[in-house]
């Protein structure tokens, strides 16, 4: 036991040795990627947005992958350091990073410019728990702004203005340009969002869901949120109607016949609710914390926010 | 925090050197992502290859027949029972909500269960892979084994406690262990980042990580058998009632909850089940009684039941389900102590009172939906709906005896 402990820590410091000596040749070769301005977004969908800013003015690097949780994902050794080598961080903040933010925070005390967007644009509260917010955060700012695309055009301004100010050697006219041309398209997806919702009566306009990131959707779209407990997959197996009862009231609270929930079996649970609602419901899936790969349905904040549009638009007027 | 703990000095340092190895040519590709770093290095925690984030909680249940050895894991989402590595003479299985061990004489073999629940507080993330075996760790019967989501630790039948990194079992391997000074009476539990235990005359110490002593409370808790990690702190069984320490702001404190009036030696509580999470505990009372801490209200209720074999109950106001010798479940009301529900006889063949020795047979296991009963004569496992008075949802038929059952998927 102890000769094998002892025999394998040999290993590692040969190991680490051999790493130095590779990244030491590695390091003289390579000399160039050091030069470029670098900004780095701790999410994806901050990270698109600022790569949509930047173009091939700067390096892009985006911290959280595709599909991740921003609330759990975690950095490496390396992509910390690479923060506090930034010339701009650009990050959502009011908590929703709850791994990265002191990397944040060390990176800000060594000199580095950050940018906090969801501060930035001016936050809305979370909703009581009862009006559908999660348990334990009524009343702290709510970090999900990217759901009103208004707001997203206020954060596009302040990336800009950040990124000509803090990211030396870029160019501040293709900057502004790229900036421009953004804040159209995004004042067309908040055109087309309007024109969409437009065709759901407006008593409709709820959303029954178990996510609490759409009450900046809520209050810029004129929907209210009902949160309710999804029935997890045991329960779907042979449900009583206690397991359904938080869902089933929330609908008929809501009048409406359709869920926005991540479901393993959304038709079993559509079918339970039918049982136990009468006539058809539809559970719905929408993107929320993160955007998907390229070409799988939300790889772009637009992609994702005209998924939703869709999705709810559909789900609520039976389309 | 969670990701700092979990990576050792050598392994970031090891990262730092590969990565950079990999970044420090990233001007030249001209591109710019993330996805350039290696994936093991920005690897959320929690992660596992081959591992996925699922919706919803993935609880299993892992069975065994020490007779035959025979090994399942049931899912119950898909009801899919998967055949794994046998395992004879298990005198006990216990599981961490990951992970299970198979107590035997040669050593406590280790089974990933492949389901498991990460907690943030304010929210929680629910992954699945796939079961695999892990190994063996040192120590027979007797041995108990308690985790927290960094490290597990192994206290023999001795009192000799080893602490393991969680993170070498996630990977497939047991790895090395740090022992810790002293033996001790009952297990070593971590909680709160550190490690508490009871030393052989009774006093309660406090370890960090690191296997150091810490400032532990001044509390003393005699003939300790039995704990239980609750959100409101850590549970001792002691011979005059409860000690829950806590924790708050790096402080230990410790509180007794006595039985309030004389309890005899084979009265007292000795073992606690409960719901993961919950703050309600149960234990049996000698031969026809339950015990039922409410640890939030530091109360004992004493629930006068038929014959007990087993006993659990998901608390927050749902019934004490006990499993009595008649081979029936009866639901009994917390608070009044009176029966309001029962099945009928559901377990095969007369279930022993007050087993001692062996930990084989019937368990009630609860999680936040349903309760689980198994059968071994009978060959099958009931899933209970506890708050529609003690239905029987599913029930599921196996081709093993399952003696031996846990849940994990939390």
């Amino acid at each position: 036991m102890t000769t094998r402990t002892r025999g394998s820590r040999r290993l590692r410091t040969l190991l680490l040795a051999l790493l130095t000596l590779a990244l030491a040749g590695a390091g003289t070769g390579c000399t160039s990627s050091d030069d470029r301005p670098r900004v780095v977004v701790t999410t994806n969908i901050l990270g698109d947005i600022t790569q949509e800013i930047v173009g091939d003015e700067a390096d892009v690097t985006v911290l959280m992958k595709p599909n991740a949780d921003p609330h759990s994902f975690g950095l490496s050794a390396v992509q910390a350091a690479e923060l506090e080598r930034a010339d701009l961080v650009v990050f959502n903040g009011l908590g929703l990073e709850e791994n990265v933010l002191r990397h944040v925070d060390a990176a800000r005390e060594s000199g580095v410019a950050t940018l906090e967007v969801g501060k930035a644009v001016g936050p809305l509260a979370f909703q009581a728990h009862d009006d559908g917010g999660p348990e334990e955060e009524a009343g702290q700012p709510d970090p999900h702004f990217w759901t009103d695309p208004d707001r997203v055009r206020k954060a596009v301004g302040l990336i800009a203005d950040q990124v000509v100010e803090n990211v030396d050697g870029v160019d501040e006219k293709a900057i502004r340009d790229n900036a421009d041309r953004y804040d159209e398209q995004l004042a067309d997806l908040t055109a087309w969002m309007e024109k969409s919702f437009d065709r759901i009566p407006e008593k409709e306009r709820a959303l029954v869901t178990n996510h609490h990131v759409f009450g900046y959707l809520a209050e810029r779209f004129g929907f209210r949120v009902i949160g309710a407990v999804i029935p997890s997959g045991t329960t779907l197996a042979s449900p009583s109607s206690s397991d359904l009862r938080s869902l089933t009231r929330a609908m008929r609270e809501a009048g409406v016949h359709t869920v926005f929930a991540d479901s393993s079996q959304p038709k079993r649970l559509a079918e339970v609710l039918r049982t136990e609602m009468g006539g058809r419901v539809r559970v719905v899936e929408l993107y929320s914390e993160s955007l998907t790969e390229k070409g799988k349905g939300a790889g772009t904040y637009l992609q994702m926010m005209r998924a939703n549009t869709t999705a709810m638009t559909d789900g609520l007027t039976g389309a | 925090m969670f990701v700092r703990r979990n990576v050792t000095t050598w392994g970031s340092a090891a990262l730092v050197a590969v990565s950079l190895l990999t970044t420090s040519c990233a001007g030249q590709d001209g591109t710019a992502s993330g996805a350039r770093t290696t994936p093991s290095a920005s690897a959320p925690h929690g992660y596992v290859e081959g591992a996925q984030e699922k919706a919803e909680q993935q609880s299993r249940l892992v069975l065994n027949d020490p007779r035959t050895g025979d090994t399942r894991v049931l899912d119950l989402i898909t009801g899919k029972v998967h055949e794994v590595s046998r395992t004879t003479g298990t005198t006990e299985l216990t599981t961490d909500g990951r992970f299970g061990y198979f107590h035997t004489a040669g050593g406590t073999h280790v089974l990933d269960g492949g389901a498991w629940m990460v907690d943030h507080g304010d929210h929680v993330h629910y992954y699945s892979a796939a079961i695999r075996d892990v190994g063996r760790l040192p120590g027979g019967p007797g041995t108990r084994i308690r985790s927290d989501a960094a490290v597990t630790a192994v206290t023999d039948e001795d009192g000799r406690a080893r602490v393991y990194r969680r993170a070498g079992l996630e990977k497939g391997k047991v790895g090395s262990a740090r022992t810790l000074s002293g033996t001790h009476a009952g297990a070593v539990v971590p909680y709160a980042e550190h490690l508490l235990g009871v030393t052989e005359d009774g006093k309660v110490v406090v370890y960090d990580r690191e296997g150091k002593r810490a400032a532990s409370p001044d509390a003393q808790c005699k003939e300790v058998r039995g704990d239980a990690v609750t959100r409101r702190g850590v549970v001792l069984g002691c011979a005059d009632g409860a000690l829950l320490v806590r924790e708050d702001d790096g402080t230990f404190t410790a509180q007794k909850i006595p039985y309030g009036s004389d309890v005899p030696e084979k009265e007292r509580a000795t073992a606690f089940r409960h719901r993961p999470g919950s703050d309600t505990l149960t234990a049996p009372a000698g031969e026809r009684a339950v015990w039922v801490l409410d640890v939030t209200e530091r109360r004992w209720t004493r629930v006068k039941t038929g014959p007990v074999v087993s006993a659990n109950t998901a608390g927050e106001g749902s019934v004490l389900i006990v499993l009595e010798t008649d081979g029936a479940l009866h639901g009994y009301e917390i608070a009044t102590g009176k029966q309001v529900s029962n099945t009928k006889p559901l377990v095969t063949g007369a279930p022993d009172a007050g087993r001692e020795g062996s930990n084989a047979g019937p368990v009630i296991e609860v999680d936040r939906s349903r309760a689980y009963l198994n059968d071994p004569r009978g060959k099958s496992v009931y899933e209970i709906d506890y708050n529609d008075n003690l239905r029987i949802a599913r029930t599921f038929h196996l081709d093993i005896e399952p003696a031996l059952m846990v849940e994990t998927g939390r």
